[in-house]
């Protein structure tokens, strides 16, 4: 903005500082009055429902769980490695399927706790 | 100010309704002054001046302390007009070539013929003439000094749209009060 801008917009805002409209007498009144019949507010509260509580109890559970399968084929896997093989060998038809529902499950959860977090 | 500001939100939310009287107190004017130039009726504005508070009290709990307060609100009161307005689209694209640019001599000269006992009647008259979104710019912008950023946070205008309607609102600002000098129009205000 030039010089000659800046002295325009001195010149226009000096005009208009005096022409701001005022309204009646009685609109504070009005307004608050208005207020008052409104319910009290209430701060918006992160709420964990007892349902969501007796959730997370089996979660843990079934998290534990999962650590302790993976501990015992890891200690399976370093001291009998022929019974871990066998296992794996029984179970490789199904192989698939238990990592998709691990999966979907797995995302369900992560992105539903995530979802809370941003809210 | 802005922290006096905040103590009284912190206390409304925490129930105090006393406390928003001081901002009812502060910012009715300028709430009244936007709903008129987009209404351009004293009743319909005072009704949409009331609902606008009405629902910035009930949106109080949404609001973000890291943002300013005025902004938020004038938001809110421009919205609420508008919904208020429904007529016609406020802001309008100008199709004629008009050259924006006023003189400082030209606005000088223009602003000299004013009396100081009328400059209020006389302004507010040549507010009340030009269409209703350049008042409402001139007002935002020049009366309640806003940035364009913040014009564009209310308005949604883009703020290169911002800074062409203010330049052509400003010109047709003094082109108005000229016109109203030169016809002796005191009579009428």
């Amino acid at each position: 903005m030039n010089r000659e801008d800046n002295h325009i917009d001195q010149l226009t805002r000096e005009l208009l500082q005096s022409a701001g409209e005022e309204p009646s007498a009685g609109l504070s009144l009005r307004i608050m009055q208005r207020i008052e019949k409104e319910a009290p507010l209430a701060r918006r509260k992160v709420v964990v429902s007892a349902d969501e509580e007796w959730k997370t109890t089996p979660l843990i559970v079934a998290g534990v769980v999962m650590y302790l399968l993976l501990a015992g084929c890891v200690v399976g896997y370093l001291f009998q490695p022929e019974i871990v093989d066998q296992a794996i060998e029984e179970m490789k038809d199904n192989f698939s399927y238990i990592v998709t529902i691990c999966a979907i499950f797995g995302s369900l959860t992560f992105f539903a706790k995530l979802d809370r977090l941003i809210a | 100010m802005r922290m006096e500001e905040h103590k009284w939100i912190k206390d409304i939310l925490a129930g105090d309704r006393h406390s928003f009287s001081y901002l009812v107190a502060k910012y009715q004017q300028m709430a009244f002054s936007i709903a008129f130039r987009i209404l351009g009726n004293r009743e319909e504005a005072e009704e949409a001046v009331q609902d606008a508070f009405v629902k910035m009290y009930r949106a109080l709990p949404d609001f973000r302390f890291d943002s300013k307060f005025s902004t938020w609100f004038y938001t809110i009161v421009y919205r609420t007009s508008l919904t208020a307005h429904r007529k016609e689209p406020l802001f309008t694209d100008y199709n004629e070539a008009v050259s924006l640019h006023i003189t400082p001599e030209e606005a000088d000269n223009t602003a000299s013929l004013l009396e100081s006992k009328d400059r209020k009647a006389v302004i507010s008259n040549v507010l009340n003439r030009l269409p209703a979104d350049e008042s409402l710019l001139l007002t935002l912008y020049y009366l309640e000094e806003c940035s364009v950023e913040e014009i564009h946070q209310i308005t949604q205008l883009t703020p290169s749209n911002i800074k062409v309607k203010l330049f052509r609102a400003r010109k047709h600002f003094y082109e108005t009060l000229k016109h109203l000098m030169k016809h002796e129009t005191y009579a009428v205000l």
